[in-house]
Formats: C-alpha cells, sequence, structure tokens
C-alpha cells in the first residue's frame, strides 16, 4: 500500500499539501515541545534538560518499531521508501558542524526555523546564519567536492553494518532509549541549574508506554523472518482459476500483429538471461530476468496501466514461471506469449500446410502470416508494404458480425 | 491547549496503549490472512526456486529413473485421458486437467512423500501445475522436459538425451531482422521512491 506517493496512491500535485500539512504539525509539535527555547534544547548538553533527546528518541523507536511491522504486513514498501545514502567523511565533518553548532546556536536546523517564527531573535540570527550558510557551501561546493563525496557506503542500514538482524536492532534501540530516558531523568533530577526553567515539567509514569513497546519490539525477534503471503497477493483459489482461463495465453499471430501494426498495446518482457537478451530480442522488449520479476525496480516498467505485459522465453517455461509470480503478487492484465520464442518462429517461418483452405478465416490467417513472415524478415524495408489483414482466428481480434436495424 | 510538557500519564498511557493494539490487531488480522491465502511458500522463495534449471529432468535423467524402478519417483502425467491412453510414459499415472487443482489432487500428491515428476502436454504446460503445486506446500517436484509424446518418440535417441523445450530452438536473429528503432530506453530506472529527512 504505502509509501503513498510513489505508489500513485497520493498524486503528486496533492503531495506538496500534504507536505504543508505535516510541516505545521511537526512545527506545532516542536514549538508546544518547548522546542523553541535555546537554552531548552542547549540543556540536552549541559545535563539539566533531556527533553530534546526524550521527544526525538521517542519519536525514533515509535517510527522504527511502527515501519518494521508495516512493512512486515505488507502495508509499506521498504524497497520504495528512499534511504539516504552514506558518505562517511560528509557525516563526521557535518556531525561535527552540526554538534557545534547546536551548542553554540541553541538551536538545530528545524527548531530554528520554529524559534524565528514565533518571533525569538537570536532564532532569526541563527537562521540568517543557516542561509550563509548554505551559501558559502553552494559556491564553493566544486572546491568541497571531493570531500563531499570521499567514502562512498551507499544507501546502508546500520542493523546491517551491525550485522545484526532488522528485529534484533529495532530490540536493542529501544532498551538503549528506555535506559536512556531513566539515566537522564536521574541526572536532570540532580541538576541544580535552571530549575526554574523545567519546575513546570512533571516526571511522567511511563512504566506502561515503556513495556508496550518493549513487548512490540520483542515480538519482532519472534516473528518469522519472511512472511509467506502480502495483503496484495490474490488466494491460492483465485490463482488456479487465473491458470485455468485459456486468455492469458496469447498466440504468436497476436503478438507479430502488435509488432507490425506498432499497437503499442503491450509490454514484451524477456525473462531470459541477460545474455540471451542482448544476442536478440523482440524490438521494444525489456529484459527482466524471472528471477527479479517481484524487484520494485521493474514494478513500473514491466507493469503499465492500459497495456498488456507479455511475458516471453525461449520455450514459454520461464514465462509461465514469471507469470505465476505476478499473478500472485496480484498484477492484473498479464499473459504469455504461448510457446514463446520457438513456437513463434515455428508458427511465423514453418511450412504453410499443402491443404486446400478450407474457408475465408483460414486463408485470411494464413495471408497474415505470409506478410508477417515477409515483414519480419525484411525487416524495415517491408514497412511499408504494411499488411492491412488481420489474423482473424485469434481471440483478441475475432469480432462476430452484428446484425439488426 | 495541549502543551506536551503537561501531558497527562493516562494520555501517554492511552497513546502507547492504541498504537500497540493497532500493531497486534493487524498481526492476528494477517495470521488469518496467511491461512486464507493457502501458499506454503513466499513468493520470493518460490520464484528462486523455480527460475533454476534444475527443476527440469530430462531424458537421459527419466531413462535411468524408470530402468531402476525407483518407489522414490512417481510420474504424474496430467492430460485428458484419451490422449493419456494413447501414448504416456512407463509408470507414470493420469490426473486429468479438469480435477489438477482439486482438493482431493493436492490431498493425494501432498500424502505421496515421493519425488514427484510432473509432465503433461507440453513441458511449459507442466511447469505451470508443478509451480503452483510448489506454492502451495508439495515439495521435491520436477518437470519433466518436453512432453509424453517427445519422450516416446525420442527415447533412445542419444541427441536428445538433453532435450529441453525451454532451450533455444532457432537461431531468431535469422529470422527477425527488424531493427531496434525505439528512443533509447533507460534499462536500469531510478525508482521514484518516497524520501525524507529534516
Amino acid at each position: 500500500m504505502g509509501p503513498l506517493i510513489p505508489q500513485n496512491i497520493i498524486s503528486g500535485d496533492l503531495n506538496f499539501f500534504f507536505a504543508f500539512l505535516i510541516g505545521v504539525a511537526f512545527g506545532y509539535i516542536l514549538e508546544q515541545a518547548g522546542f523553541s527555547s535555546s537554552r531548552k534544547l542547549a540543556g540536552v548538553f549541559y545535563g539539566y534538560d533531556f527533553v530534546v533527546l526524550k521527544v526525538f528518541f521517542t519519536a525514533g523507536i515509535t517510527a522504527a518499531t511502527g515501519v518494521f511491522f508495516f512493512s512486515y504486513l505488507g502495508w509499506l514498501d521498504m524497497d520504495m521508501v528512499y534511504v539516504n545514502p552514506l558518505y562517511v567523511n560528509s557525516a563526521i565533518v557535518g556531525g561535527v558542524i552540526m554538534g557545534f553548532g547546536f551548542i553554540m546556536g541553541g538551536f538545530c536546523p528545524g527548531t530554528g526555523i520554529v524559534g524565528a517564527v514565533i518571533g525569538k531573535i537570536d532564532a532569526i540570527f541563527f537562521v540568517i546564519g543557516i542561509f550563509i550558510g548554505v551559501f558559502i557551501f553552494g559556491y564553493f561546493f566544486n572546491s568541497f567536492e571531493p570531500v563531499y563525496h570521499a567514502n562512498y557506503k551507499g544507501s546502508m542500514f546500520v542493523h546491517d553494518a551491525l550485522g545484526m538482524s532488522q528485529p534484533w536492532f529495532l530490540f536493542v534501540l529501544v532498551i538503549v532509549a528506555i535506559a536512556a530516558f531513566i539515566i537522564t531523568q536521574k541526572i536532570q533530577d540532580k541538576s541544580t541549574r535552571f530549575k526554574e526553567l523545567i519546575s513546570n515539567t512533571q516526571s511522567l509514569k511511563a512504566t506502561w508506554p515503556a513495556a508496550f513497546i518493549i513487548i512490540l519490539a520483542f515480538i519482532a525477534i519472534l516473528l518469522p523472518k519472511e512472511r509467506v503471503s502480502y495483503l496484495s497477493e490474490i488466494s491460492s483459489v483465485k490463482l488456479t482459476e487465473e491458470i485455468r482461463n485459456p486468455k492469458r495465453k496469447l498466440p504468436p499471430e497476436r503478438i507479430a500483429y502488435s509488432i507490425i501494426h506498432n499497437l503499442n498495446d503491450i509490454v514484451l518482457v524477456d525473462v531470459r538471461s541477460p545474455q540471451e537478451y542482448s544476442d536478440f530480442h523482440f524490438p521494444g522488449a525489456i529484459n527482466v530476468p524471472v528471477n527479479q520479476i517481484l524487484k520494485p525496480e521493474f514494478k513500473d516498467i514491466a507493469f503499465v496501466e492500459n497495456k498488456k505485459t507479455v511475458f516471453y522465453s525461449n520455450g514459454g517455461q520461464l514465462s509461465e514461471i514469471a507469470w505465476l509470480a505476478s499473478a500472485r503478487a496480484g498484477k492484473k492484465n498479464i499473459y504469455i506469449l504461448a510457446g514463446g520464442l520457438n513456437n513463434f518462429i515455428k508458427v511465423i517461418f514453418g511450412d504453410v500446410p499443402k491443404s486446400e483452405v478450407k474457408d475465408i478465416m483460414e486463408l485470411s490467417d494464413r495471408k497474415f502470416i505470409e506478410s508477417a513472415k515477409r515483414f519480419f524478415i525484411e525487416g524495415e524495408l517491408s514497412k511499408r508494404q504494411i499488411i492491412s489483414s488481420k489474423p482473424l482466428s485469434s481471440p483478441e481480434t475475432t469480432k462476430k458480425a452484428k446484425g439488426g436495424c | 491547549m495541549l502543551k506536551f510538557t503537561n501531558m497527562k500519564n493516562n494520555q501517554l498511557f492511552n497513546g502507547t496503549l492504541i498504537f500497540f493494539v493497532i500493531i497486534i490487531g493487524a498481526l492476528l488480522i494477517s495470521a488469518i490472512n496467511k491461512n486464507y491465502k493457502g501458499y506454503k511458500i513466499s513468493n520470493n522463495e518460490f520464484i528462486n526456486h523455480f527460475s533454476s534449471p534444475d527443476i527440469v529432468i530430462n531424458f537421459k535423467e527419466l531413462n535411468k529413473i524408470l530402468q531402476t524402478k525407483s518407489d522414490d519417483f512417481l510420474i504424474v502425467d496430467i492430460r485428458d485421458e484419451n490422449v493419456f491412453k494413447t501414448i504416456n510414459i512407463p509408470g507414470s499415472i493420469n490426473i486429468i486437467p479438469e480435477k489438477a487443482f482439486e482438493k482431493e489432487t493436492i490431498k493425494f500428491l501432498k500424502k505421496l512423500n515421493k519425488n514427484i515428476l510432473i509432465t503433461s502436454n507440453s513441458q511449459e504446460q507442466a511447469a505451470i501445475y508443478a509451480a503452483y503445486y510448489t506454492t502451495i506446500g508439495i515439495k521435491g517436484l520436477k518437470v519433466i522436459s518436453g512432453s509424453p509424446d517427445i519422450y516416446i518418440q525420442h527415447k533412445n535417441n542419444p541427441s536428445y538425451s538433453f532435450y529441453n523445450s525451454e532451450k533455444q530452438s532457432f537461431s531468431y536473429k535469422n529470422f527477425i531482422k527488424l531493427e531496434e528503432k525505439e528512443e533509447p530506453r533507460d534499462l536500469n530506472p531510478v525508482m521514484q521512491r518516497a524520501k525524507g529527512g529534516c
């Protein structure tokens, strides 16, 4: 289901509207948490107020738990969620600059804007500083670039870097967060600085909420690694109905007709290996090796709205496998080229039967195959003499005569 | 106005409880769904297993199995009864296509506890049956290359020992000489992804 915008559940235009609403809500929450006060924010570094740590760590573990379970339940496709690539040097340099800036300025960028909006003079200067910094960085980017792009590690996850499984990392993160809340609360209670600032902060009893999150993280560890079925999949009973439907197999003539007339109504998906694909493929076909057919990167190019996706391989076996996996995954409008490329060559280039033509339909079919043969073997040259005949017996193109007055 | 700094204990408790109940509820619903859909292996596991060429058994291997008369194997021929009666692989049993997906058939195949070799009118047809049975939890399935007709015709022909109708039978580019005239296509497209950050 999610993420909502890349999956086109929310249109790209509405994206800005939702971004605006989320921005307003985020700013409101930051302000209400007291994050427009630089003294409160800086408190985390001086040990008298740890609300910053608590708010962000709580948000972190809530989001991590939610993302884990939503992804596990098939509600959120994590492959489509952008993960910031890691440039180690930039991350270290940026982290140090940010840390210094946070202590000296008393704000981080988001809270700086919140503070500036409610009229805090120090925050306004902080935001002006941000823009000056952005301008300097942009202007001298060419000189920074080697450092900026050095030590590139790609999009990596902390749990992968630590060699842990995702649920175990979630569990450890939750435990560390809760331990940090308890320890920092004790440090804060002992601190004597700025008591007037934090006097109105009650210490909340969070035993049960903490227990809930720990239980969820523990359940995450116990869950089987990969789920067998996802919400978007069709049931095995429905799958048998789809398998039985003979229309899912398109005859070679149908594919030939579409190519010859440039109908642009099908997406030809070559499910063989890249080597076989580079040796030969139908014009306009895309290559998605069968074991990658479910990969998200091919989702939008192999399955296009209002177009038939036609899998083909040499014999038809691999395309059947690709078809079955796609049908199970809930893809619609999917077909295979019956008998694969071998059958295509046999039908279009095979010997024409010497028997007499029985009826007009057979004559039309033979004529079509004859002209298709010329078209394919002569290449683009024959395109001018394009055939107007249709294979009448093709299930897709047969039309019944209608009568009436 | 709600001040987070003045949040009450019960508000924090209620909020976390709602989050907890949603996740647990969804897990329970998903457990019910899993049973309803009837699959025993994930789609990824299935595709990784079935895209391997090892899934096909060639005539040489089939001859060997038939010679040893091993009890570990059973050949299941899914074709119409009259076609089966005309030509069949020795020792094979027939399941008519209309009954291929019926509960009794599936129950029977599950209980066999043997290596099941599937054959049908074509290798492609046999593959779809074997693939479906694999997804619903029948183990040890393989697909016999070609069809019973091709096997009977060529079982002793050495050039057919490794016959596999999924192999390329023609040099396709000698037949189809159309050039790619579409605009260059990005074969490694970058997906539109959800971006986040602060």
